[in-house]
């Protein structure tokens, strides 16, 4: 079994608070697969530094905001 | 007409094409003088030609929106790879006699079907491709888990290079001698094939495994 990731995001919370954007509108605006979106939602997915920037920015938000990292334990 | 609804074209285009597949692979078990090998391909191109065409009126389905482009890319991928390789197996013994392909009429006959699964494979995915022409294809995810499936892919290949090393190297000399050129070539394309296949089957559990965990967390 993979081991939990240890970034978490309130993507999907910041997404229903700008007018419920959908995941295919995020994806869009990142330049990413809604499939994506999913994955990093459901947190099956790291993002790299850029994308986590590019999430923000569409999501009119800093990064600290939308991701959180857990040190592991 | 609800009969002729993109859907219900879509699915007689792809069991036609199943059938045609069937054709093609029943080929060498006829008991009768018919080329159900050039058939079964007519048969396939023709209908993946239909499903070209519906593919363009079908809306996108909630299943389909689920599974990204290259997932159905690994999928197909996976299918065609393996639909490869047991043809490779099956024609096998076409290109056991000791003469090059050219002067070996049945051996022709099995290479261009075989080839014509590799052109109806480049086909559909670049159907595929259309299919989701003007939206993002791939991303760092993606590229993600073609790194994480590439890796199989070249061990699988690996692996079976080795094979053939030691199945050269420390079988008799005598046994090796009934081995033709051709038939060691079709050994060689099919080492490459099984390094294809592990790449795309790894790629596709990958993309499955991650749906699999969003969907039931």
């Amino acid at each position: 079994m993979a081991a939990p990731l240890t970034i978490t995001n309130h993507i999907r919370r910041f997404r229903f608070n700008r007018g419920e954007m959908t995941q295919q509108a995020l994806a869009d605006a990142c330049g990413v697969t809604r499939q994506t979106i999913i994955a990093l939602e459901a947190s099956r997915y790291a993002p790299s530094l850029e994308l986590g920037f590019r999430i923000a920015h569409a999501l009119d938000a800093s990064l600290e905001e939308i991701f959180q990292w857990q040190a592991p334990s | 007409m609800v009969l002729f609804s993109p859907r219900n074209q879509l699915v007689a285009s792809l069991l036609l094409a199943g059938f045609g597949l069937v054709l093609f692979f029943g080929n060498n078990y006829r008991s009768w003088d018919m080329p159900l090998d050039w058939i079964g391909t007519v048969l396939f191109v023709a209908s993946v030609w239909f499903f070209v065409d519906a593919l363009h009126r079908v809306p996108h389905s909630e299943t389909e929106l689920a599974i990204a482009p290259q997932e159905w890319q690994a999928w197909v991928g996976l299918a065609f790879c393996s639909a490869c390789l047991v043809a490779i197996w099956i024609y096998l013994p076409a290109f056991a006699a000791h003469v090059s392909i050219r002067e070996n009429p049945e051996a022709g006959a099995a290479g261009r079907s075989i080839g014509m699964l590799f052109v109806a494979w480049a086909v559909l995915a670049y159907v595929l491709n259309q299919r989701w022409a003007g939206t993002v294809l791939s991303d760092e995810r993606d590229r993600d888990i073609e790194k994480r499936a590439s890796t199989w892919g070249r061990a699988a290949t690996t692996a079976a290079v080795i094979c053939i090393a030691v199945l050269l190297g420390f079988s008799p000399t005598d046994r090796l001698q009934t081995l033709s050129y051709p038939w060691i070539a079709q050994l060689l394309m099919s080492t490459l094939l099984v390094g294809v296949c592990v790449d795309n089957a790894v790629a596709a559990l990958l993309y499955w495994r991650d749906r699999r965990q969003v969907d039931s967390p």
